[in-house]
């Protein structure tokens, strides 16, 4: 189970009425390579890896259900009292005729979520290979969304978020490395 | 300093004290057996309950697992209390 | 932060058709953790304070990256 802390991960300060930008960072909200499919792929391979590598997967899932939460509250910030033409300048008007002011797990494009974006075949290196490239993907993004961001309070939020990308795709390296490490062992049980 | 920016910078404490651990959990998922970091991880949970419990007294439980005072509910302190974290 | 060790750069054929002003030279990012597969004990850590300001328990992790540097 788990228990909700009443507190971001990292303290995000937005600046701007900005719903041009919340529109962008739905990219790593509800996009193949958010955090909402990174939290939902490592949550769902843990069930099926070797036990040296289960706890990686639970801690860095549960922290990307926080970096989900940080890339919520921008967006929520950037658009909390947007007017309507304000969010239709923006590109965001048919998200407001379906949506309205409420946040929803589409990409930048406005794509709905889908859990095709994630992979699990039950083969540890597989996954985790995977699961690598999912990490350097989504810090390829957060460099994109920083080169686009005009809210300096933003910007900074999306650098810490790229700079966790960097550990984890090492943690997930080291995990490949632990594996690798049962290889061809006699093992007495 | 007004009431809302000391508590944004007490908060802060706790996130950093809570960071590392984030960081330190990982690293030993990975290290089992590096002693010295398992005892820092050890260390660094103290720490950040210590910075919690001073955080907690003056503002409230920051999850279910902390204990609120009498004080706290005596005067209104709910934990369905505004502000929840995107609102601040 | 030395920045330069974690980035590539290579030089991309230039046509004189091409109809925006050509970039010279492309630069990409080689992250930290691509040279290193398994963290070492006992680097260099951060105070929490520059920690959380940084992403990163450890400098060595961290390389930083700015809309001034002009990868984009
Ligand atoms: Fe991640």
């Amino acid at each position: 189970m788990w228990v909700y802390e009443k507190k971001l991960l990292y303290p995000v300060e937005v600046t701007t009425c900005n719903p041009m930008l919340a529109k962008y960072l739905m990219e790593q909200y509800g996009g193949a390579d958010g955090e909402l499919a990174a939290a939902l792929r490592y949550m769902n391979q843990r069930y099926t890896v070797p036990d040296t590598v289960i706890g990686v997967l639970t801690d860095i899932s549960t922290e990307e259900f926080s970096h989900l939460e940080m890339l919520a509250t921008m967006i929520y910030k950037l658009t909390k009292d947007a007017t309507p033409e304000q969010l239709e300048k923006a590109g965001l008007g048919a998200h407001f005729v379906n949506h309205g002011h409420s946040l929803f797990y589409n990409n930048a494009g406005g794509v709905p979520f889908t859990s095709t974006y994630i992979q699990s075949k039950g083969d540890p290196i597989a996954d985790l290979y995977e699961d690598i490239a999912a990490e350097e993907k989504a810090r390829a993004t957060y460099q994109w969304l920083i080169d686009i961001s005009d809210d300096p309070g933003v910007t900074d939020a999306l650098r810490f978020l790229r700079e966790r990308e960097n550990v984890h795709s090492l943690r997930f390296r080291e995990s490949v490395e632990i594996l690798k490490d049962e290889r061809d062992r006699k093992k007495i049980f | 300093m007004n009431a809302n920016e000391e508590e944004w910078n007490m908060l802060k404490k706790v996130q950093q004290a809570d960071f590392v651990v984030v960081e330190l959990t990982l690293y030993t998922d990975t290290h089992p057996n590096d002693i010295e970091a398992l005892k820092q991880w050890r260390d660094a949970i103290k720490e950040a309950s210590r910075v919690r419990r001073e955080y907690e007294a003056r503002f409230g439980p920051l999850s279910l697992l902390s204990v609120p005072s009498s004080q706290a509910l005596d005067v209104g302190w709910r934990w369905s209390n505004t502000p929840w974290p995107w609102q601040r | 932060m030395d920045q330069s060790q974690f980035r590539g750069t290579y030089r991309p054929y230039i046509s004189p058709r091409d109809p925006c002003p050509p970039i010279l030279v492309k630069t990409f990012v080689l992250p930290p953790q691509l040279f290193t597969n398994f963290q070492q004990p006992g680097l260099t850590q951060n105070s929490p304070e520059e920690a959380l300001k940084q992403g990163s328990l450890w400098p060595q992790l961290v390389d930083g990256f700015s809309r001034e540097e002009g990868i984009s």
